[in-house]
């Protein structure tokens, strides 16, 4: 192991025509060729899974007037649990689960028809097409079904004017139906490539087979589909329901006195200067997403996303 | 193995384009009843498509299939009496081997009893016996040939399709697996029809079977003729070690015919085929039916001779192999039995002679 990073430095450094600077200092070469894999562990350790762990530290200290201070207390979870809260991030759940199965229905058979049917050169493209929603902002994409969805917005104007209703619909903004709408909208790419993803598991001969024995498409999808993709849809339905419950930009913006999710809950929690609230909404929502991680690893085994079949 | 007369695959003017390219062009075939057939042909020639056209995955473009005398040109697979054998392990990998089995009997809505009993007896048939509850990753990769194959037997239909079955198996394996295709074929009394590029394993399994090249059909006949007796060109360039000489036909006494081969001629019978004078023809020869000759010693029997350069021995374990090079700078192969007891050895560069029988020469007109 020493050897081989020392060679690889001293390769590095021998290249002098390339980088004069690892001529200059060898040994950072081999330093660097060593540590550049760890700093991303590092980081991810530091800024990512340190504050998420202190996050269930931080849910039982004790609320002060402006900030908190180290205690052990389940006020915070006590004020959730006892509260409309806890209704609101339940209904949110259901709301959420409503956006997964909705993505799923559209964005899955996009996800199948772009392996199956789109030229393998043109099908990297074509998903590439999802991405560009995501070059304007979230709030401007989510803002933007305002106009579209209000009383008297693009889609009631259209049937108003078609005759479809009589008068205007206003179930579909500042409601639940709302956010599911922009749930669904914001999400739908991420179940296209999860979808796109989890294809790779299911090798172009099964659908050969499955000709040969005369099975149909119903067949086809409930019977070798379904189980060989199942870990990268339960995936991008995992991503589809914690956003869900997490992004509070768009009950924010979409939903109304019924529409609170977790996300919204600590927004507010946080405006009110009370902070161990913030943390055990957190905290409860992180909790929900490692059970739910943990019943579709031990049902899919999901390590098998990122391993295609061999 | 059973009465040959009767007709199980039938191809009239059967084409298929993608675009320009034709992939299969009017091809015409038959195939009887119970035989083992093979295509055999040069990689990208058609021979997968024309199975894939037999076995409706593809539309033809033009020309019908018959399957039992009857038009299937417009059924889908499922539809049709066939199944197929795919090449790479195509189970369903998250199935065991009894449901991989099973599908098509379940998709059929057969009774489950039903398809447990007909499972575990195709397993037995083709030697699985007890491997039902394995998951294909778990097989080598000639059991996971075996399942595909009781899954089509399991069907009951009659004309079973595989598109290079044993390609991806490695040589030893192949062997076995092409006598066990032969045994099972004869045990079941299917129709079998084999794509394969491999000659020797066409040659193992087929009663007969059909040269493709270039999306036409090349030459059809029992294997062993046209191994011996081919009459195209291309089939003798194909099928076994030939040496093949292109010159003109220069004299024609009645069904001998002497060709011209630029600085010597050759005779060689015309097997029927006519030709006339200055006609290009070639001419092929049997590796094995060639021999070096020594210049200095005289030939017993009036061989057709051609003079060279002996390049060199290539030692083979059963059979050496002798390359000449003619004085026209054409290389030539005459190969025996290794004689490992007294056989004379002959040094690289000494001028020698390559001869065959008259009879053993094939004259080719295409």
């Amino acid at each position: 192991m020493n050897k081989h990073t020392y060679t690889l430095g001293t390769r590095r450094g021998g290249s002098n025509s390339t980088s004069p600077f690892f001529v200059a200092y060898p040994r950072l070469g081999s330093f660097i060729s060593k540590w550049v894999f760890a700093f991303p562990v590092i980081f991810m350790g530091l800024f990512f899974a340190l504050p998420l762990a202190l996050t269930f530290v931080w849910s039982v200290f004790e609320r002060t007037m402006f900030w908190m201070k180290p205690a052990f207390t389940l006020f915070a979870y006590e004020n959730f649990f006892t509260s409309a809260r806890v209704d609101n991030f339940l209904a949110s759940m259901g709301h959420s689960s409503i956006s997964v199965l909705i993505a799923f229905i559209i964005g899955f058979p996009i996800a199948v028809f772009v392996r199956r049917r789109v030229p393998q050169v043109a099908q990297h493209r074509v998903i590439l097409l999802f991405i560009l929603p995501f070059a304007v902002s979230e709030i401007i994409r989510i803002f933007a079904l305002r106009p579209f969805l209000q009383r008297n917005g693009l889609v009631n104007d259209v049937l108003l004017k078609i005759g479809v209703i009589n008068e205007p619909i206003t179930a579909i903004l500042f409601t639940p139906t709302g956010v599911i709408i922009g749930e669904v909208m914001s999400f739908l790419p991420f179940i296209v490539f999860s979808g796109f993803l989890a294809m790779e598991a299911v090798p172009k001969y099964v659908f050969e087979i499955c000709e040969d024995l005369g099975a149909g498409p119903i067949h086809v999808f409930i019977d070798v589909i379904m189980p060989l993709a199942a870990p990268g849809i339960f995936a991008g339905s995992l991503f589809i329901f914690v956003n869900g419950l997490g992004v509070a930009l768009l009950p924010n913006i979409l939903g109304g006195p019924g529409a609170v999710n977790a996300g919204l809950i600590a927004t507010q929690a946080i405006s009110a200067l009370d902070f161990p609230l913030a943390m055990a909404v957190s905290a409860i929502m992180m909790a929900t997403l490692l059970g739910l991680l943990y019943i579709g690893h031990r049902l899919f085994n999901l390590t098998r996303i990122l391993t295609p079949l061999s | 193995m059973s009465e040959k007369n009767e007709i199980a695959v039938e191809v009239k003017g059967l084409s298929k384009s993608y675009g320009p390219v034709q992939a299969v062009k009017s091809i015409d075939l038959q195939i009887g009843m119970g035989e083992y057939f093979a295509l055999l042909g040069p990689s990208g020639g058609g021979k997968t498509t024309l199975l894939r056209l037999i076995g409706g995955f593809i539309r033809p473009t033009e020309g019908q299939v018959f399957l039992h005398n009857q038009e299937v040109s417009h059924l889908p697979p499922n539809a049709r009496p066939t199944s197929m054998v795919f090449q790479s392990f195509a189970l369903f990998p998250h199935m065991t081997v009894e449901q991989n089995v099973g599908y098509g009997l379940r998709l059929k809505k057969v009774a489950s009893d039903e398809i447990k009993d007909k499972v575990a007896n195709m397993l037995k048939t083709v030697g699985l016996d007890g491997y039902g509850e394995r998951m294909p990753h778990e097989l080598s990769g000639g059991q996971q040939q075996r399942v595909q194959l009781a899954r089509s037997f399991v069907l009951e239909t009659d004309i079973l399709l595989l598109d290079e079955p044993l390609a991806a198996l490695d040589a030893n394996l192949r062997r076995d697996m092409c006598i066990e295709l032969k045994r099972l074929q004869e045990k079941i009394g299917m129709t079998f029809i084999h794509v394969t590029h491999n000659q020797e394993e066409a040659m193992t399994v087929a009663d007969n079977m059909a040269i493709i090249a270039d999306g036409s059909l090349v030459e059809m006949g029992k294997s062993s003729d046209l191994y011996e007796n081919p009459i195209r060109r291309f089939t003798a360039d194909f099928i076994g070690e030939n040496n093949i000489f292109d010159g003109q036909v220069s004299k024609i006494e009645d069904d001998v015919i002497h060709v011209d081969l630029g600085s010597s001629s050759i005779a060689v019978l015309s097997r029927g085929q006519k030709t006339s004078v200055g006609d290009k023809v070639s001419i092929s020869v049997r590796s094995e039916l060639a021999r070096a000759i020594d210049t200095s010693t005289s030939s017993t029997e009036p061989l057709e001779t051609l003079s060279g350069i002996h390049r060199e021995s290539v030692y083979l374990g059963l059979t050496t192999s002798e390359l000449i090079t003619l004085d026209n700078g054409q290389e030539v192969l005459a190969r025996q039995i290794s004689d490992r007891y007294g056989g004379h050895t002959i040094a690289n560069g000494t001028s020698i002679n390559v001869g065959w029988r008259q009879q053993d020469g094939r004259l080719h007109i295409s």
